[in-house]
């Protein structure tokens, strides 16, 4: 998949249009806006562009990919900077939201599919957010919504599991 | 008619409404459905947040199965549905296209049936309940590669709605983003961006919001149900699968269980006394 070297050469064909960060439904909660975090990746300031709460904070919408008029991945951007964060070890405002993917992927690598206890226990476990939402998830238990075991069919030996 | 299936980790779970309300309406349309063997998750968002290979690995992974089973293969979660779209776009832009396609729900349905064909099945309608549908994010955008619908104003999902006999409004909202996998950690902006899209479905007039996505489902139905409404007299919208009001005009499948299972009340709609 494209990474850091196919994506940032084609974030000089940004013409600061703005269109992107007006599309955008979380820019509100951001640092900085997606169109300086373009901006800045451009321009070479990686690690400007990497310690921001936006990269975070992007719910992978696609609307800015999506209405760029100059085709600029914006929101595979974001994807990049995460990970570059991540390789870095660069300091990252929003750690819940890293710990929220991780504790989604630690199910679907050990047993191949999202086990959501599985999920929720870690996350809150690593956040210490140990009481939210527990009556919600109480009543989406009793609902019959959350499945207790997960079910394990293991991913093949084919898919390399090991970067993050 | 036989095709392949990939219900997805949520249908089973957080989203069975969808999981077995989409199978009772394929059923009814004489549609064998064969649960694609050994599937896996198709990472959703986090793995293509994290690892971009991981995650194209998972939905080729994904489409090798189906494409062994030799199918088409009906994907009814938005989110797995978009991943295996990316992938099917990278793999056959390299010349190795899986040879089966992908197939949302709606789009099989469409394909295959005329709005003659379906009413004529219809054993009720939707009553002119007052609707919007909501699309969400992951079907219609990347647009080449989800090939669903019109990105800034899909229509397929409103006029299924209109045969089914609701009273579909428009809305500004329907391609607009429910926070998605900020769910978890981010669950004050879901919460807001929820907020947003009740009040404007309801400045359209909706009595309902109808989706075919289960994160806009469990978002929009939950984060209503857990905040605080600013202005008390405004109603909580309840909200639907799609697949739930279709199988509810067949006359097929437990569709007050379904709805039960919401945690927004469609009290005063479909039947339901207030």
């Amino acid at each position: 998949m494209r990474g850091q070297k196919e994506i940032v050469p084609e974030l000089g064909a940004c013409f600061q249009c703005r269109r992107c960060t007006a599309g955008c439904p979380v820019a509100a909660w951001a640092d900085h806006p997606p169109h300086r975090i373009v901006k800045w990746a451009c321009d070479n300031e990686l690690d400007r562009a990497t310690d921001t709460s936006m990269v975070w904070i992007c719910a992978s919408c696609l609307t800015c990919t999506a209405r760029c008029p100059n085709n600029v991945p914006v929101a595979e951007l974001m994807d990049v900077l995460k990970q570059r964060a991540v390789r870095n070890g660069r300091e990252i405002t929003e750690k819940d939201v890293l710990t929220g993917h991780r504790a989604f992927l630690g199910p679907v690598k050990r047993w191949g599919r999202l086990h959501e206890l599985t999920m929720i226990t870690r996350y809150k476990l690593k956040t210490g957010h140990l009481f939210q939402d527990v009556i919600l998830g109480l009543v989406l238990f009793l609902r019959g919504k959350i499945r207790i075991f997960p079910e394990r069919v293991g991913l093949p030996d084919t898919i390399d599991k090991e970067n993050d | 008619m036989k095709l392949s299936y990939f219900p997805g980790c949520t249908l089973g779970s957080t989203g069975i409404e969808y999981g077995e309300s989409t199978e009772a309406v394929l059923a009814e349309l004489g549609i064998e459905l064969q649960e694609l063997p050994g599937w896996v998750c198709c990472g959703a968002t986090p793995a293509h947040a994290l690892d971009g290979d991981f995650s194209f690995e998972l939905s080729a992974h994904n489409l090798s199965i189906a494409s062994r089973e030799g199918k088409d293969v009906v994907v009814p979660c938005a989110a797995c549905f978009n991943r295996m779209q990316i992938a099917h776009q990278a793999l056959t832009e390299k010349g190795n296209g899986p040879g089966i396609r992908v197939l949302h729900p709606i789009t099989l349905i469409t394909e295959q049936f005329t709005k003659n064909d379906l009413e004529g099945r219809f054993k009720r309608t939707l009553e002119r309940m007052k609707t919007v549908a909501y699309y969400g994010c992951l079907l219609v955008r990347p647009e080449k590669e989800t090939d669903f619908d019109d990105r800034e104003n899909p229509q397929c999902m409103d006029r299924l709605l209109e045969w089914m006999g609701a009273d579909v409004r428009d809305w500004s909202h329907k391609a607009e983003c429910c926070g998605g996998g900020l769910a978890l950690a981010r669950s004050d902006i879901v919460s807001s961006l929820v907020k947003e899209l009740a009040e404007t479905a309801r400045d359209a007039g909706a009595e309902a919001i109808v989706t075919a996505c289960p994160l806009c489902h469990a978002n929009v139905d939950m984060r209503q149900w857990t905040t605080v409404k600013t202005n008390p007299e405004a109603r909580n919208l309840p909200v639907f699968y799609l697949t739930e009001l279709l199988a509810y005009c067949f006359g097929v499948g437990d569709c007050h269980r379904w709805f039960g299972k919401h945690l927004i009340s469609c009290e005063g709609l479909l039947g339901n006394a207030n």
